[in-house]
Parts: structure tokens; sequence; C-alpha cells
């Protein structure tokens, strides 16, 4: 196409023979040609058609060749123009080059030297049209970069002051260049107060700039200088204040040389606000809870003493044996109940203060079913101790273990009971065994009722009770609760229908943080105390 | 005149205690029944005037029992008085669920008495369901 294109050309002479000759040779060697017989006629043909090549004569009444080609060049075009030059106007011509002509040839003109300029000149249009191509494809691409980095370096700019973080960088002079406003915020300061007027160390602690910009020279230590992880330290404020905050820094580095660093802080006042708050509203959820379920509970329990009341008044009323001594077994039930459940609440909320002592297992677990005996029989369920033989003494806090399982075996008689599973004989199975990974282990085994798949997460969840009014739904909670103080576990095997097996595991000793509670043991009495009451409730049930 | 037979189903012990004793005091005679199989077996049994039906009970429980009442030719007209900690709207819903699942149609019970029950309330409802 450019080349079809470039096969145009305009002839301006004033001799009409040298017009007719030259159109000839042209239109028959391929050219579109247009003729004008002077200089005005022929820019008006040129600024209408445009054609790429003209060919004019210099000596013309009127505008001559050389005005035609100034005036040509003034236009924005790719044209070339070729001079013809009649005899002995050689300096004619040699100024026309200097005005950019693209050539010249004589009179009389020979057809080959006609054609030879033409092509040059057609090359030359090529070769600058391809390097105007390229130029402007070059300022585009030029264009289009610094858009890209003027897009990239408002994108950090913005990212930078739109940070939460506070962003401070300064140069190897240790001068401010970057304070973002989260920084400005924090600070107090505005940025032309900072940005080239202080130093990192106006606002950071010497020594920490010091540890980041002094050994200039040093080889680069990646492990020491990448990212160093959170540093508490404090940034001065405009008004002379210290504010504590947590920092990051990253030294920069360009050919080895340290060139900077930017730090990055966050208020650590906020952070700790925060944290306060979570805490707190977790903490308000939780009462929330708590309270709500022991209304409830206190509830239920208020029901059948009113309940126990209307017995017992009718009794009296009606001079009926019988009402009254109903009416009594509802009231003690329910004491005995509220008893239980404000027992469980006190060993849960309270800081127990573990006493241990070396004790064998085998004589815990026998103190536990002896005291679980009559319970058992009341409900039929065959309750028997199988003690492995020869286990060491384990430290632990007797009663509280002695606690958790009363609690395990009350648990495993309950699921025994015909009522809610339809068993002919109960059997409740309380072991002690070695474990590979503990201590000792104590194992609880009912036939009873199973936990539900849906149930097992919950068991050991607070106020959480399968039993309806009769659990105060803290039994399990507390046996975790001692069983971690001894650094223990407590694990449950279940299938619905056939039975559960708890396992209560100790390892060897008192953990660690536990046993420095363990200096004034004192309460051990109350909790004594506690936990006979909880077992005389528990034994009154039912 | 004969005293009405009035069947008590809760697995409370607490809560039989109390109705049979108001029931009692009141000149009706209650039946005592500890969970829906036994109530089932005790209102064919019994042919009670009425019945006081606790909704959650270990194994087959007050929702069980009232449907099956209410799809017996001989049971379903005997009033039903349910009677219970959980909520009234929770049970109707319940009942409601269970009629589309089941594509049956049940009737709604006669009364619906949340726990913990007031004497004079319990008396005047089933007073109404007598239709005395």
């Amino acid at each position: 196409m450019a080349e079809a294109n470039l096969k145009r050309v305009l002839l301006i002479d004033d001799e009409e023979g040298i017009r007719k000759v030259m159109s000839i040779a042209l239109k028959d060697a391929g050219y579109v040609v247009w003729t004008a017989e002077s200089g005005e006629q022929g820019l008006e043909i040129f600024e209408r058609e445009k054609p790429p090549l003209v060919l004019t004569d210099i000596k013309m009444p009127g505008m001559d060749g050389i005005g035609v080609l100034r005036r040509i060049k003034e236009m924005e075009t790719d044209s070339e123009v070729i001079i013809i030059t009649g005899h002995g106007e050689m300096e004619l011509a040699i100024s026309a080059l200097q005005l950019e002509a693209s050539d010249f040839i004589t009179k009389p003109i020979h057809d080959e030297a006609l054609f030879i300029s033409l092509r040059r000149a057609e090359e030359k249009i090529s070769l600058k049209r391809q390097l105007r191509d390229y130029t402007e494809n070059l300022e585009l691409k030029v264009q289009e970069a610094t858009a890209e980095i003027q897009r990239i370096s408002d994108f950090q700019a913005n990212l930078i002051d739109n940070s939460l973080d506070g962003i401070v960088a300064g140069d190897a002079e240790r001068k401010v260049v970057i304070f973002n406003e989260s920084a400005q915020r924090l600070t107090g300061y505005r940025e032309g107060e900072v940005v080239g007027r202080l130093t990192l160390e106006d606002l950071y602690d010497k020594e920490i700039v010091d540890l980041w910009l002094s050994r200039e020279g040093e080889a680069p230590d990646p492990a020491s200088e990448k990212r160093t992880s959170h540093l508490d330290t404090t940034i001065q404020s405009r008004e002379g204040r210290k504010i504590p905050i947590r920092l990051n820094h990253t030294i920069l580095r360009k050919e080895g040389h340290k060139v900077g660093c930017v730090t990055f802080f966050q208020d650590l006042r906020e952070i700790r606000r925060l944290e306060k708050r979570l805490v707190q509203s977790e903490r308000l959820a939780a009462i929330g809870q708590t309270s709500a379920t022991i209304a409830h509970a206190i509830k239920n329990i208020v029901g059948g003493l009113k309940g126990g009341m209307f017995v017992v008044n009718k009794g009296f009323e009606l001079s009926n044996q019988d009402y009254l001594q109903n009416g009594w077994d509802m009231v003690q039930r329910n004491v005995a109940k509220i008893s239980s459940l404000a027992m469980d609440l006190l060993t849960y909320a309270k800081e127990r203060k573990p006493e241990y002592r070396l004790a064998e297992a085998n004589t815990v677990a026998a103190e536990a079913v002896e005291l679980l005996k009559t319970r058992a029989a009341e409900f039929k369920v065959n309750l028997t101790l199988e003690a492995t033989e020869g286990l060491e003494p384990v430290a632990m806090d007797v009663s509280g273990i002695h606690q958790c399982l009363v609690n395990l075996i009350n648990n495993a008689i309950d699921a025994c009971w015909p009522e809610i599973c339809g068993h002919e004989q109960g059997q409740v199975a309380v072991r002690t065994c070695r474990d590979p990974d503990w201590a000792v282990c104590f194992e609880v085994e009912d036939n009873g009722c199973g936990i539900e798949a849906s149930n097992k997460e919950k068991i050991f969840t607070n106020f959480f009770s399968t039993k309806g009014a009769d659990g105060t739904g803290l039994g399990l909670l507390n046996v975790q609760k001692i069983a971690q103080e001894h650094g223990g576990s407590v694990e449950v095997e279940s299938e619905p229908g056939k039975g559960s097996v708890f396992r209560l595991l100790l390892p060897s000793g008192p953990s660690k943080d536990t046993e420095d509670l363990n200096e004034n043991g004192t309460e051990e009495n109350e909790n004594q105390e506690a936990y006979s009451v909880v077992a005389q409730a528990d034994r009154r049930k039912s | 005149m004969k005293k009405k037979r009035i069947l008590v189903v809760d697995d409370e012990l607490d809560m039989r205690t109390f109705i049979t004793t108001l029931l009692e005091t009141s000149g009706y005679k209650p039946i005592i029944a500890i969970n829906g199989e036994e109530g089932i077996l005790k209102a064919r049994e019994k042919k009670p005037a009425a019945i006081i039906l606790d909704v959650m009970m270990p194994r087959e429980g007050g929702i069980q029992m009232y449907r099956e009442l209410k799809t017996d030719e001989q049971l379903k007209d005997i009033p039903v008085i349910m009677l219970s900690a959980i909520a009234k709207k929770t049970f109707f819903h319940s009942q409601q669920v269970l009629n589309t699942y089941r594509g049956q149609k049940v009737p709604e019970p006669a009364a619906y008495i949340e726990k913990p029950p007031e004497t004079a309330e319990l008396l005047q409802i089933l007073e109404q369901c007598l239709g005395c």
C-alpha cells in the first residue's frame, strides 16, 4: 500500500513540451501524474492531492521552483521535491539542496536519471515514514511508561499515606524523608515540620537508630538486617511525650551501602485498648450466659420447692400423713439440688489450691467406690472396682481426684438408669490401669445409654446437662478443671446405647505451674468439706 | 358421684407428686405414668376423662404420645392438656412441622400450660376441658 501511494507525481513546468513528454514517460512507468504550468497552480494541486513526489522546474515566471520547494517544506509533509534545472543553473540547484530538495536533474532530461532520482526520493520518503513511525511509537511508549511509573508512585504514596501503621523513612544522613498520615496523627507533627527537618533520632531512641545506620560500611548480614521482629519502644510526640509503639524496621540498601531505613509502627495504646475491650466483652458475654443458666436452674428448683410447699400445706390442711411425707421429700430433694448447684458453682469458680501428696491410685479409687456403693444399689447398678496391683504411688491432690471419681461414677450410675436406657442390669466398672504416656489412668466404664455424637462436644462445656433438672451441668467441667490442674487429661469414648468409658489420666507429678501455687494449701480442708457435701447431696438424689 | 380419672404423664417425681396431690385434693382420681409408652397403656386400660401430658421425657416423649392418642380411634376424644417447660410457641411449631412431614392432620391439644403450673390455672383449665 505504501509503495502504491508513493507512485504519484506532481509535475510543474512552464514549458508545455516538457510537461507532455515527461508525463508520458512517468505514466508509462506506472505513476499517477498531475501537471501544473506554474508554481502557484502547482501548490494548489499539491495542497489538494498531497502527492509524495514533486518535480518542479527551477526557473518559472511567478513563483519559481525554489519558492515551491520552500512552501512545500513549510507544510508538514513527507513529500520529496526534485528540482529540474537548466544548464548553468548549478548555483540555484545547490541552494535548492540546502532547502532540502531531494535531488536535482538537469535538462535535457534523461529518463534513466529521472527514475533513479525518483526512486531515491521514494526510498527517502519510505525511510522517513519508518523513522517517524518508530519515533512516534517510541514517544508513545515513553508516555505509557511515564504514566505507569506515575501510577505506581501515586499508588505507593497512597499506600504509605493511608496505611494504618505509622510509616517513617530516613535517608543515610538520618533525615526524615517520609512521614505518613498515621505517623502525623499519632505524633501530632505535621509532615512539613518533620520531612527534611528532623532526624530519626529526634523521634526514636538514639540507640535504636545507631543500631540501624551507624555501621555504614559493614557487609550486609541478612539475618540481622532483615526486618526485625516487633520491638516495643516509644516515639517522641510533638509535645515531647513518649508514646509507646510496636516498631519494625527495614534497612534500605543500594549496591551494598546503607542508604536509609524505613520504620513501621503501631500505637501500642490502641492495641492495648482493643485487647482490653475484647476481654471485657467476652467476660460480659460469659457472665450474661452464666447468669441466665443459673437463673433457669434456680427457677426450676424454686418450682419444685413451691410444689413441695403446696403438698405439705395440703398435708396440714387435711391432716394427711402421706401428703406431709411426700411434700417434705420434695422440699428436701430440692434443697439438696440447690446446695449441690451451689457447691459445684463454688468448686468451678474458686481458685483451687490443690495439695499434692503421694497416694496410691487404688486406695483413692476404692474410697470413691465405697462411698457410692449405696447409691449404686438404689439404682440397681452393679458397681465394681478392678484394681491393677503394683502401681507406683503418684503425687496428686487426693480430695480433688476423689471428687473427680465421685462425679464420674455418679454420671455412670445415672447413665444406667433404666428409665433412660432400658437396661435390665446396669454395670459400672471402676479400674486403675497403667498407661504408656501417663503415670496412672483411672477408668470408669458403664453399659448405660452412651453419649450421642452431637452431645460429645458439649459435655465439657458449662451448664450442659442431659439429666434435665437433676444435673447442674458442672460436674464434668469440674472433673476437667481438676485434671488440668494436675497437668492431666480426661478422655471419653462412648457409643450411644452401649455405654461410655471415661479416663482420668494423671502425670507422675504436678505440672510446673501448679506446683508454685502449692505453697500454702490451707484451703484443703474447705475443699474436703465441699466435696463431701456434694457427695452427700449426690447420694440423696432420688 | 364417681371421681373422674385424670392421667398424669410426667417423668419428674416432683411434678407427679405436686399434680397428683392437687388433683386428689380437688376431687379427682389421678393415675400416674412416667413416660409416653406407659402413658398410652394406662390410657387404654383406665379410660381417663382427661390427660395431663409432659412434653420432654426420656424414651417416648409427650409429642409422640400426643400423636398416638390423637390417631387412635378409642383415645382421640380424650382432652389432653400439655404441661411443659417448653414454650407454647415451640410446641405448636413442632406440631405443624410434624403434620406436614407425616402428612397427618392432628388437632391441637385442648390446652397448653407452661411449667411451672399455677394451681388455680391448672384446675380451671381442667374443668373447662371436662366440660363441667
